[in-house]
């Protein structure tokens, strides 16, 4: 749970100042600081949960789900970071995309699961 | 004179002085508002079977002595290490140089100057480390940059062998004649030797304030009955409520080593 | 005239001078996550920081005794000792917050690894404490940090509807979403982030530098019941602009880049400048505050001569401290801890340590052989008594509520 709000927070932040960089409200400096932070967030939240054991063999199939939505995640803020170092708002606006549908699952999980 | 001496009610002669609230622990200044140091102790001599306030300790030699156990232990031992004299005696400053004592301690232009050059460490940083990055002014001001490290020739400025400390004397327990328990020493009042207006002088033990507890004697509420903030006012009078003021001539002797004082036996 | 600007000058640089990186960070974490359920703490915090820096400038200006002075003479040489050490180890640990935060906002500006600006800072800092006037430094950081006001104009832009925004501050409760524990632990951080112990050393010494006398009481009061709210109030916009853009979104804050989010949504690229000029002037000065309050403490206890009023020469041991706090906070930076990590590790602890600092100034504002005619009124003792309660509370229940939510996870 705690992975999922963590990661959450970060996708959206990532999103946010992703579109911020492509509606030219941003400067490119501060995009990329902000979502290479992200980045890292998410990443680390992914391997926080990965590493923690799971209490009943029930939730197996919450882990599964958990770890795919999270793992979708990190490769959206992934592209996004990528396109952003290269200063292209074309993929960067198409990975924003990826991003949000990615941070919507997320979202949706955690609902689910609370 | 100074600031803190217009504004304050600074204290008058022949006014009975709180030594500990007072005195100790106060900051040192000079005529010009120069910072030389802290009063970390007060010696006290015996004359003619009174106890006689004659001079501030300063620096680290004294200041160690006042730390509990481990740290008051290394801080004399680090000290002793690094004075570069062989037996080195806490520095006593007589208070005949006091000029006047508010809420902080004001000392005559000597005393500025001897103090300002007994700063062992202020010298040595100046000299080694703040003197050498660029850009460090003040070399040119008459206590700033490298001071005559005054050698220390004058015997009278060390701290003899015997004397008594006025930190001691506080928190020392205090016996009745017939060896009840009377508390212990809270706080010690003095007045000068001689009235002077240019200066304070030794100052002469009259009373000790003596009671169960110690904690907060120190705060100055039993000084003055006014004080605010009342809720804190009433609670510390509360606690010392059993506090007792002996007149020095009822103490019949110290035991300095022991730490304890013993009454004299009041009822005639 | 002059002395109209005079007067609006010092009101002007306590309010920009009033946020630093923990202001920042805190209040834009609670906003993030409390919406303005949190408000109120902010309030008792601004009204008893405005109580104790009258006290302790007051203080300064009569007697001209700086309140760690005070700490040891009250309290005595064992006692004063312990609050000397607990107050030192939390400013120095506010100083490398702060120099860390002025590296984060060069990052956010450059985009150069904020570690990479951190032994620049470190210099920078030092080269300032070195050379530059006091009144100088207090004025251009004061004033630069009024940039931050872009936060209040943002809150004003973005705020759709005044409402729920002012029923959730005037009626405090613990939102649904988080559990009141955690809520009790930002109370007591965002207490500290509001009285942090070293703006009250910092504000007293710095009227002995400024060679405060009785006259100037009338000043240092605008400046504090005038200055210090309004900075207040900016505090508590940084907390509504993170609850309105961020709040709504998931978004948790946990670093200095988010802190900025809300105001690039609502003016874009010129609210960026703003946001980061404010940034460095808040964080660099409050680094140049604490870096003084660390001398400032040490040399009061020993009874050393201190300031930037009197040349370097004069004062080797207070520049020497100082510069050690300089070098040591940055290599403790320089082991890549998180500097928000710190930020949040120093308000609460500055919570913990008030009790020790403000018992003695209360004492001594009482003091009639110091202030004569100025010691404190009803008022003032009233206020100063209550405060030390909730200052006593806020201590005590610091640290366990730490180790309860693992510092607010």
């Amino acid at each position: 749970m705690r992975a999922l709000e963590g990661s959450l927070s970060e996708a959206r932040t990532a999103e946010l100042a992703g579109r911020l960089w492509v509606a030219g409200r941003s400067t490119h400096s501060l995009a990329v600081v902000v979502v290479r932070e992200s980045d890292a967030g998410v990443g680390a939240d992914t391997t926080w949960f990965e590493e923690q054991q799971p209490p009943r063999r029930l939730d197996d199939v919450v882990r599964g789900r958990t770890t795919d939505a999270l793992d979708a995640a990190a490769s959206a803020v992934q592209s996004v970071r990528i396109a952003l170092d290269r200063s292209d708002a074309r993929a960067t606006r198409a990975a924003l995309d990826e991003l949000r549908s990615a941070s919507s699952g997320l979202e949706a999980l955690a609902e689910e699961l609370s | 004179m100074s600031r803190d001496t217009e504004s304050g009610r600074p204290i008058e002669p022949g006014m009975p002085l709180s030594l500990g609230l007072r005195l100790l622990d106060h900051q040192i200044l000079g005529q010009e508002q120069e910072m030389v140091g802290n009063v970390d102790d007060v010696a006290l001599e015996e004359q003619d079977g009174r106890l006689v306030a004659v001079g501030l300790l300063r620096g680290p030699g004294a200041w160690a002595q006042r730390q509990p156990g481990a740290l008051g232990r290394w801080g004399r031992a680090i000290w002793r290490r690094l004075d570069p004299r062989e037996d080195p005696r806490p520095l006593v400053l007589p208070l005949d140089h006091v000029v006047a004592i508010g809420s902080a301690v004001h000392v005559d232009p000597w005393a500025d100057a001897f103090l300002a050059g007994s700063q062992g460490l202020e010298l040595w940083l100046r000299h080694h480390v703040v003197g050498r990055i660029p850009g460090a002014l003040g070399g040119d001001h008459p206590f700033g940059g490298e001071l005559a490290s005054r050698p220390r020739q004058d015997a009278d400025l060390d701290l003899p062998a015997d004397a008594h400390l006025l930190s001691s004397l506080l928190g020392a327990r205090v016996l009745r004649a017939d060896g009840s328990d009377a508390g212990r020493v809270v706080e010690v009042r003095a007045v000068p030797v001689t009235r002077m207006s240019t200066r304070v002088g030794p100052l002469v033990v009259t009373s000790l304030l003596h009671g169960p507890h110690r904690l907060g004697g120190e705060l100055g509420y039993r000084e003055d009955p006014q004080m605010g903030p009342r809720l804190i006012g009433s609670a510390l009078r509360w606690w010392h409520r059993h506090a007792v003021e002996s007149s020095w001539d009822d103490v019949r002797s110290v035991d300095w080593a022991a730490r304890q004082v013993r009454l004299r036996d009041v009822r005639r | 005239m002059k002395r109209f600007f005079a007067v609006a000058l010092g009101i002007l640089t306590a309010i920009g001078g009033f946020v630093d990186i923990g202001d920042l960070v805190t209040n834009a974490a609670v906003g993030s996550r409390f919406g303005l359920s949190l408000a109120w703490v902010v309030v008792i915090g601004v009204l008893g920081i405005c109580v104790f820096a009258e006290m302790s400038g007051r203080v300064a200006a009569v007697s001209g005794r700086a309140t760690f002075d005070l700490i040891r003479e009250r309290l005595g040489p064992r006692v004063g000792l312990a609050a000397l050490v607990g107050s030192m180890a939390v400013t120095f640990l506010t100083l490398t917050a702060e120099i860390g935060g002025v590296a984060l906002a060069l990052e956010l500006a450059t985009s150069l690894n904020y570690l990479l600006w951190v032994p620049v800072v470190g210099v920078l800092v030092w080269v300032v404490l070195w050379r530059v006037r006091f009144a100088v430094l207090e004025n251009a950081f004061g004033l630069a940090g009024l940039a931050l006001i872009v936060f209040a104009v943002a809150v004003w832009k973005l705020a759709p509807d005044w409402g729920p925004l002012v029923t959730e501050a005037t009626h405090p409760a613990v939102p649904a979403t988080e559990d009141a524990t955690t809520y009790w632990f930002y109370a007591v951080a965002l207490f500290g982030a509001a009285m942090t112990p070293y703006e009250v050393f910092f504000f007293s010494s710095g009227g002995v530098e400024e060679k405060w006398g009785a006259g100037s009481l009338r000043t240092m009061r605008a400046n504090v019941f005038i200055g210090f709210p309004l900075g207040g109030l900016l505090s508590l916009a940084i907390a509504a602009a993170a609850a309105i853009v961020l709040r709504p979104q998931g978004i948790e804050v946990a670093s200095l880049g988010q802190v900025a989010l809300p105001v690039l949504v609502a003016f874009g690229k010129v609210g960026l400048v703003l946001v980061l000029i404010g940034f460095f002037a808040a964080t660099f000065g409050a680094a140049c505050e604490t870096g003084l309050s660390v001398g400032y403490s040490v040399a009061q206890y020993f009874g050393w001569q201190w300031g930037k009023f009197v040349e370097p020469l004069r004062a080797a041991r207070f520049h020497t401290v100082v510069l050690l706090s300089c070098v040591a906070g940055v290599g403790i930076l320089l082991t890549t801890v998180d500097p928000i990590l710190v930020t949040e590790y120093s308000v609460v602890f500055s919570a913990l340590a008030l009790p020790l600092t403000y018992l003695p100034i209360l004492v001594v504002a009482n003091d009639r052989t110091y202030l004569g005619e100025h010691v404190n009124g009803r008022v003032a003792n009233l206020l100063g008594t209550a405060y030390l309660a909730v200052v006593v509370v806020a201590s005590v229940a610091a640290i366990p509520l730490m180790v309860l939510t693992g510092a607010g996870q």
